[in-house]
């Protein structure tokens, strides 16, 4: 019988279902599979372009075009499964409007910020750039410059920026959107443990008795983490999986512990949770003795607003609000005695027996518990609050760095940890957990780098939402955003975001693939080559740090990030950026590039092209003459080798389906901080927090604040936003995949059945949905996933023609300088419209 | 023939006495296979479907077969004779908003 490539194509998809079923096909399936001849299609493995689960895929490519891709059996993450935006990964390069030419306005052949789109070679665009960067700087000074980056940047593109920035420009003004989603979960690891990032790994969900899901809609966010915990649920019947959040959505289907509470009372929650372990005297004392201190942090400290803002005068702590002093534990214990399950049930709206029934998962010695968050915590005016509490409890257990014992931080972005905390693209950061302001830190930059004393600002740059306000202000005036939407994504956007992207003081520059929402109200796009159209690496939430090769190549004139940020580099000298001081004292630098300095420096330039590998293109190693990203990698490396954040060599991750760091002698870390699992631990502590330099980690004394702004008369309603399913984040990537946009076509107002009477709508009628600072027009939904109670509506933001970031306010974590994306105050009003 | 091709396979999970009716059900659908089963509740579901909205229908009338629990999808191939197709596909999107419509 003759076979034809259709015939292989389906015993191939045949063999893969196989696989991730776990049924035994028949025998001849799995070996019709490999026959590359037959299929015409080359599979390559890489990490999936979309939330920080981390998946593996296979990705088929056939004459240069992506056309297959499946769920990669071979890796742990996700066994060969996919989620529905996995699923349709292949289509995600292809929408119809991929720019392809550098845009600059433009008015009679001249640069005008009101001028119209006009196409621009590469030359023009990077050369107008470079002059207006440079005469912010001539002007103003490196801290009138700026650039938004990305937890979807790879390692070496938010590395080769973040050296860009702050080793060439000497500007701290970097900040990644990673900003707007992990910023309180940094503040949370660093504040109670001195070292970023979770001490578990997803081998925690097989190992556990007990789920608490804080907020996290793991069922449409991490789909596939959900499933394996679904399997872990329905093998072991005496898993229990507990649900909090401020409305109903589809993880409710499978709780064990369902709990709906008022918007912010998560952190009386939390506290009640303590207080409810020490009364019943459930405290490990043989590990809180020997691991953890006790201290109490400042409280009253503000909204994240601008400092005129009547909230942030009347704050007390508001310019300390990381402050904090020791305490003992029997102070601690009667700070949190006020937290009775009577007064957390009354403030949270939830049953006193279901606060109970929740304690006792996190009480019970003999039960195992892994708690997830990601948004709700994380976006929250008291964010790092939240994240340090869970700790508390975990820490009070001592349920923590064990299997299947696990406070486990979720992240919404692919890289969010391998390139925006690990590489330290933040404004206070540099890489493997080193910040600015300290000198010596400052100093092993400086040395790894290359570069001359005095040329890192000892100041933290603005952060993300500082970004908006100082365009507005008039204090950046020349701006590069990469990898984000973050005019979409940013709150309070009538107020902050579009008056300051079209200040007449400000040059906005857009890389990205497609015209987003940012892109149109920039000055200068610039077309950007994604995923597999370039060598890459993501970093995923549970430390795996993965690689993929340049599978096909981007479309004629779009280039990469990191082609874009290294050619940039050749336009400026160290005279026309670095101070008299550094340079007189430096000679040596004098009128070199920033280019010479930063990438041909005998480190990133250090490996031959040779060692590229001949199966695949690298478009930007062959234009540079030089195994770029390997150099970038390895210098990056140097900082975190021997100082508990060790990555292995570069070329084991093309080889590996990820690996999860400290990586030492060839062996990845699954649990950090307990002996015999992690490297760095010292034999006979057991256990040991060594980012702090006793080896203890830190219980905060925190209380219940309430929200920046709550529902009042007219602004009668809460609004939270977020996600789902079949759209990742601005929708940029899957709103142009037709399936998923068919999926899910349109923005709605989740909203009760009872609120929507009260209102005389109906499902599916026009409204306006309107807070202090703006409004949208959507519809009413009152059916379908999400299912909020009285009082709030549920929001998506990932729909470019309903901006609900109109609606949001800017208040963020006056610690972690995130926005609370989840609460503010709205009315819900007819257009009259049908 | 042509040489477009809009292969899928996903695992089907159900009920392990709902297995012989639900693959039966599914072989049913033109366009459907039920290449593999295994009676503790599983099956793996080959679709070749001769265009994108016929795909999407088969796989949306799988999800409503009564005793199916869940459709993943793992594989997914298309392969599109021109980008005339893939014009065609793209054409309900919502045109691009941004460069102009933004401000």
């Amino acid at each position: 019988m003759k076979l034809t490539r259709r015939d292989y194509i389906k015993a191939n998809a045949v063999a893969v279902a196989a696989g991730v079923a776990g049924i035994q096909g028949e025998a001849n399936a799995s070996n019709l599979v490999t026959d590359r001849d037959e299929t015409n299609l080359k599979w390559s493995k890489a990490a999936c372009r979309f939330c920080g689960t981390g998946c593996s895929v296979m990705v088929g490519t056939k004459e240069g075009k992506v056309v297959a891709t499946h769920g990669d059996v071979k890796a742990e993450v996700n066994r060969g499964l996919n989620c529905v935006k996995g699923y349709f990964l292949s289509k995600i390069m292809y929408g119809k409007d991929r720019l392809t030419t550098p845009l600059l306005r433009m008015t009679d052949g001249k640069y005008d910020k009101n001028g119209e789109f006009t196409p621009v070679s590469w030359d023009i665009a990077l050369d107008t750039m470079a002059e207006k960067f440079k005469a912010a700087i001539k002007k103003n000074g490196p801290t009138s410059i700026g650039m938004f980056g990305s937890g979807q940047w790879t390692v070496w593109e938010g590395y080769a920026a973040s050296k860009l920035m702050k080793a060439g420009f000497g500007s701290n003004n970097i900040d990644p959107n990673a900003r707007h989603c992990m910023a309180s979960a940094v503040g949370g690891f660093m504040r109670t443990f001195g070292i970023d990032e979770p001490m578990g790994c997803y081998d925690d969900i097989e190992a556990t008795d007990a789920f608490v899901l804080w907020g996290s809609n793991m069922a449409e966010m991490h789909p596939i983490l959900w499933t394996r915990l679904t399997d872990r649920r329905l093998s072991a019947p005496d898993t229990k999986v507990a649900v909090l959040s401020t409305y109903q959505h589809r993880c409710f289907d499978l709780a064990d512990i369902p709990m709906i509470f008022s918007p912010q009372t998560d952190l009386a929650i939390l506290n009640f949770i303590a207080n409810y372990i020490i009364q019943n005297d459930k405290v490990n004392k043989d590990f809180v003795s020997k691991h953890v201190n006790f201290r109490r942090g400042n409280d009253d400290i503000g909204y994240g607003l601008r400092p005129e803002h009547p909230l942030q005068k009347k704050a007390k702590n508001a310019d300390k609000a990381g402050g904090s002093k020791p305490m003992s534990f029997d102070e601690y214990k009667a700070f949190v005695s006020d937290y009775t399950v009577e007064m957390a049930s009354e403030l949270s709206g939830v049953p006193e027996n279901r606060l109970i029934e929740l304690a006792e998962l996190y009480a019970d010695p003999k039960r195992k518990v892994v708690s997830f968050w990601t948004m709700g915590f994380n976006q929250h005016t008291r964010g790092v609050w939240a994240n340090n509490l869970i700790y508390n409890i975990h820490l009070l257990v001592g349920k923590i760095s064990t299997p299947g014992n696990s406070p486990f931080s979720l992240t919404g972005q692919p890289s969010a940890c391998g390139t925006a905390r690990e590489v330290g693209t933040f404004s206070h950061r540099l890489p493997a957990d080193l910040v600015v302001k300290n000198p010596k830190h400052r100093a092993i930059a400086e040395k790894i780098w290359k570069i001359p004393s005095g040329v890192i600002p000892p100041k933290p740059g603005y952060h993300a939402v500082q970004h908006n306000r100082m365009l507005k202000d008039g204090k950046i005036n020349a701006y590069w955003v990469q990898c984000n939407n973050n005019v979409q994504a940013a709150p309070n956007m009538n107020e902050e975001t579009l008056p300051g992207y079209r200040n007449p003081e400000a040059f906005i520059v857009v890389s990205d693939p497609y015209p987003t929402v940012t892109a149109g109200a920039a000055d200068l796009i610039l077309p950007t080559a994604m995923w597999v159209e370039k060598e890459g690496a993501y970093g995923n939430a549970e430390r795996r740090t993965q690689f993929w090769q340049q599978l096909v190549d981007a479309p004629d004139g779009a280039k990469s990030d990191l082609w874009q940020l290294v050619e940039f580099s050749k336009r400026f000298t160290t005279d026309e950026v670095w101070s008299k001081e550094v340079l007189d004292a430096n000679p040596e630098f004098k009128g070199k590039t920033l280019y010479e300095v930063l990438y041909k420096n005998g480190n990133v330039d250090k490996f031959p092209l040779s060692e590229t590998n001949k199966d695949y293109a690298n478009d930007e190693a062959n234009h540079f003459g030089f195994y770029l990203q390997k150099g970038l990698f390895e210098e990056y490396a140097t900082f975190g080798r021997g100082h508990a954040h060790d990555l292995a060599p570069f070329d084991v991750y093309h080889k590996e389906r990820g690996l999860r760091w400290p990586v030492v002698d060839g062996k990845e870390t699954k649990w950090r901080f307990r002996e015999g699992s992690d490297p760095y631990v010292k034999k006979g502590t057991g256990f040991q927090f060594y980012g702090k330099p006793d080896g203890r980690a830190n219980i905060f004394a925190l209380p219940y604040e309430p929200a920046a702004e709550s529902p009042d008369e007219e602004y009668d309603m809460w609004l939270s936003t977020g996600r789902v399913l079949e759209h990742w984040h601005s929708g940029s990537m899957t709103q142009r995949v037709p399936e998923l946009y068919k999926a899910f076509p349109d923005a709605v107002v989740f909203m009760h059945p009872t609120d929507a009477k009260k209102r005389n709508l109906r499902r599916g009628q026009e409204v306006k949905v309107i807070s202090r600072r703006g409004e949208i027009i959507s519809r009413v939904e009152t059916r379908g996933r999400n299912k909020p109670p009285v009082g709030l509506i549920f929001v998506p933001w990932f729909d470019a023609s309903q901006l609900i970031n109109k609606v949001t306010l800017d208040a963020t974590d006056p610690i972690s300088k995130q926005t609370d994306y989840k609460k503010c105050a709205v009315k819900v009003v007819a257009t009259g419209r049908v | 023939m042509s040489e477009a091709y809009y292969v899928s396979s996903l695992v089907a999970q159900m009920a392990p006495e709902a297995v012989e009716a639900v693959c039966n059900a599914i072989k049913e659908i033109e366009f459907a296979d039920v290449p593999l089963s295994d009676p503790r509740g599983k099956a793996v579901v080959l679709i070749d479907a001769p265009g994108m909205s016929e795909l999407m229908k088969i796989t949306e009338q799988i999800q409503e077969i009564e005793g199916v629990f869940s459709l993943l999808p793992v594989y997914q191939h298309q392969e599109l004779d021109d980008q005339h197709e893939l014009n065609q596909q793209q054409k309900d999107l919502p045109s691009s908003i941004g460069l102009e419509t933004t401000l």
